[in-house]
């Protein structure tokens, strides 16, 4: 055995690579700050571009191409001056009307930037000189810095506002951040070089993302030493990392809850009470055990949000109070089954096929409805069909998912009335004020009295079961020093990181 | 290139449904992907521009690559694999078909669909390797961890899985040892034994029919294991890229790629038949 090992071994590597290699499940097919939309998109643009304002390590807002700013009086408008030493990968400076493109470009319906939404606060965005950028507000914004987080795109890139996803920029991206983009490659990893004329060192020569569409197989690769990082790692995982000594893993709080939602639009989800018995009969702890460790949750925020309403508990797990309930709402148990209008109840849950542990939950809430009385059909779709069944037609009865947000935590879209990803059909006239009040509010506690009211209300309307915030790890190899991880964008402390 | 656009009409969602903002995008991209027109008319179109050599543009893989480029880059190595893979499934089958015990061993593994030989065969030379070099026996091999390296190694696997797996083997080894007892019992042959005459070079010419056959024959079956194989092992290839393609519906390339595919088949059975014509007087017909 050893003597066939041999020949193998003549083709030794050389001891540890010379750069930085992580991991993403799926790698982006363009790099095009203003049509990201995924997770690895927006790690791998956090690694290019910049933006005006950006975390500093204790997670406040600190400038980044801004060098300063000024919110007028009437907090209608501000004046941000970028920094004088900020420079594009291709050695043109970055200017203000860089700015006043991508605000433009963003806003453009010609564009139809999925990063838009960003930019809706923002009236007018005009140049007052090289490096000097006015921006006026549709209305009057308390910390307006706090939304200038989107990518800054060079305008010599382009040939007008009207971006598309096919403009060659996607295949070379041009930004001012402290990797530049070097190559997409064969197996559709992509590699990015480190910008040596940026205005701070930056520690790690080079950084490959590995596709490795494997969740499974992420964790064996940084034993093997095929990777240095892995961005989050499974809670299955977790023990045979902490007991490697070459592995170093890194908590994180992210702001991303899971959830079960019920399709309002469709009977008998519409009943408030029908919702409110069926979470009754869910156990979430339960749930979550096989998935990893976490925070149960109550509402639409992280426990560790200043919005989160610590007041409002999750819904018990009683199956005598959801009986009740649901038998208020015209159901009848008939035997072992719960019957509906006569016939026995049948719902279907969908989830996206690449939600991580999705399986062991549908499987387990199966196993907790069908000993209730519930048959529950599960499907999982891929990205066509998952847009198509539920943002589309809006074809499920319940839907397992999880929402991800930035430090904004704007839950918006996902409740108002008129909101984008309200799929689930919620409507509630009082949280629209609500939501509005909390938008439009200058004042921080308002604002935060507002959303804390949300949660309230939300939670009592149920339209769907909030899960819980999963305990995130990242693992890097110990061969990498000075490392701090951020929740949202990963690498936003990445040109600190040193490779021994 | 028919039945590909049709499963991918009949799949739920269309290419823009993979974009994040496709109901904002719909009105802007239906009519430019043409996803407005009926499935019959963008057959006809697509089938229509395939004949002139257009075979447009990828619209969410690679978006705006032509796809006649994304074709010849990652073609040319899958089809190196294939014939790689189709050279030595011939090669191994027509050696184990004189050997019983070999054959029914072949058999066993080649019975093993391509996405579970690739799956026993990474893990367990990994998980080995690393057992190795963990206990010092080995260094670190430049190849390993599979299939995370860029080397021959990974290359070298992919053909010898997609040589081997999906009954790929088994076939070749079966047809072997029929087309061998039948060659061997042929008049021809008996009467040039009967003449005293050697029969290895007579047999050898001979044999380059039932081989050709066996190539152009394994051809079908091993583009379809190289979708697993690309996918499972991270090569960029046809396969690969059929993958992506589907998955994120995008049809030109899917249509791209299938014609590429039945333009393989076609040409191996082309170049079979004619290795039987040039070499076997009674396949030339009298006229």
């Amino acid at each position: 055995m050893l003597r066939l090992l041999l020949p193998l071994a003549l083709l030794a590597a050389p001891a540890g690579a010379a750069g930085l290699r992580y991991a993403e499940d799926q790698a982006p097919p363009i790099l095009n700050p203003i049509f990201g939309s995924t997770m690895p998109e927006a790690r791998a643009n956090e690694l290019i571009f910049e933006s005006l304002f950006t975390d500093n390590l204790e997670l406040a807002t600190t400038p980044a191409l801004a060098e300063s700013f000024e919110v007028s009086p009437d907090r209608a408008g501000m004046t941000v001056t970028l920094r004088s030493d900020a420079i594009w990968h291709d050695g043109k400076p970055v200017t203000a009307d860089d700015v006043v493109f991508t605000i433009q470009a963003m806003k453009d319906k010609g564009t139809a930037s999925t990063e838009a939404g960003r930019v809706a606060w923002i009236a007018e965005a005009t140049a007052t000189d090289a490096r000097t950028v006015a921006i006026r507000f549709v209305r009057p914004e308390s910390r307006p810095e706090e939304k200038l987080f989107f990518k800054i795109l060079p305008r010599h890139g382009f040939s007008s506002t009207v971006v598309k996803r096919t403009d060659p920029f996607k295949n070379r991206p041009i930004g001012s951040g402290p990797y530049m983009f070097s190559s997409f490659n064969e197996d559709n990893s992509i590699t990015f070089q480190k910008n040596g004329s940026w205005r701070d060192s930056v520690g790690i020569g080079e950084l490959t993302m590995r596709e490795v569409a494997d969740k499974n197989y992420q964790a064996k690769l940084i034993l093997y030493e095929s990777l240095e990082a892995l961005v989050r790692v499974l809670p299955r995982d977790l023990a045979m990392l902490q007991n490697n000594r070459k592995v170093e893993l890194y908590p994180y709080q992210t702001n991303s809850w899971w959830y079960i939602g019920f399709n309002e639009a469709r009977a008998p989800f519409d009943k408030t009470a029908v919702r409110q018995g069926l979470a009754q009969l869910v156990d979430v702890g339960n749930l979550l055990a096989p998935v990893g460790t976490g925070d149960l949750l109550s509402g639409p925020f992280v426990k560790s949000s200043p919005y989160y309403n610590h007041d409002v508990r999750p819904p018990p797990n009683d199956a005598r109070a959801a009986g009740d309930l649901l038998t208020s709402a015209g159901w009848a148990k008939n035997g072992e089954y719960w019957t509906r209008d006569g016939h026995a109840v049948a719902m279907t849950l969908v989830a996206h096929q690449a939600l991580e542990s999705a399986q062991e939950i549908a499987v387990n809430l199966q196993s907790q409805l069908q000993t209730a009385g519930i048959k529950l059909n599960v499907d999982f779709l891929d990205d066509a069909a998952w847009r198509q069944r539920v943002w589309r037609d809006r074809d499920f009865d319940l839907v397992l998912s999880q929402w991800t947000f930035d430090r904004n935590e704007d839950i918006r879209e996902q409740f108002h009335s008129l909101g984008s990803r309200n799929f689930v059909g919620y409507r509630s006239p009082e949280v629209d004020l609500l939501l509005d009040k909390a938008r439009d509010s200058l004042d921080p506690f308002a604002r935060k009295t507002a959303l804390r009211q949300v949660h309230a209300k939300v939670a009592a309307d149920q339209p769907m079961v909030f899960l819980w915030t999963l305990d995130s790890y990242a693992a890097l190899s110990v061969r990498v020093k000075n490392v701090v991880v951020h929740p949202f964008y990963f690498f936003t402390f990445a040109p600190q990181w040193q490779l021994k | 290139m028919v039945l590909v656009q049709c499963l991918l009409a009949l799949a739920p969602g269309d290419a823009i449904d993979t974009l994040p903002n496709a109901d904002e995008l719909r009105p802007l991209l239906e009519a430019e992907w043409g996803l407005d027109e009926p499935l019959p008319a963008r057959l006809s179109r697509a089938l229509g521009r395939a004949l002139g050599g257009e075979l447009g543009h990828s619209l969410t893989v690679r978006p705006g690559s032509p796809v006649r480029d994304l074709l010849g880059h990652a073609g040319g190595d899958s089809l190196l694999r294939v014939a790689a893979a189709a050279g030595i499934a011939v090669v191994l089958g027509f050696s184990l078909s004189r050997h019983a015990t070999m054959r029914r061993g072949a058999e066993l593994l080649s019975a093993l669909p391509a996405v579970v030989l690739a799956l026993v065969a990474v893990h367990g030379i990994n998980a080995g390797t690393f057992a190795c070099v963990e206990r010092g026996w080995i260094a670190r091999p430049a190849w390993f961890a599979l299939p995370a390296e860029d080397h021959p190694v990974r290359m070298l696997l992919a053909v010898a899985i997609l040589a081997v797996s999906s009954g790929n083997l088994a076939q070749v080894a079966a047809t072997a040892r029929a087309d061998l007892d039948a060659l061997r019992a042929a008049p021809f042959v008996e009467a040039e034994r009967a003449r005293a005459g050697g029969v290895s070079s007579l047999l050898a010419r001979h044999l380059l029919v039932p081989v050709t056959r066996a190539l152009a024959g394994q051809v079908a079956v091993l583009l379809g294991s190289l979708v697993v194989v690309e996918h499972g092992l991270g090569l960029g290839g046809a396969g690969a890229l059929l993958f992506h393609a589907v998955r994120l519906r995008d049809w030109p390339l899917a249509a791209g790629l299938a014609a590429l595919a039945g333009a393989t088949v076609a040409a191996a059975r082309l170049a079979a038949e004619l290795v039987e014509v040039l070499i076997d007087p009674r396949a030339r017909g009298t006229g």
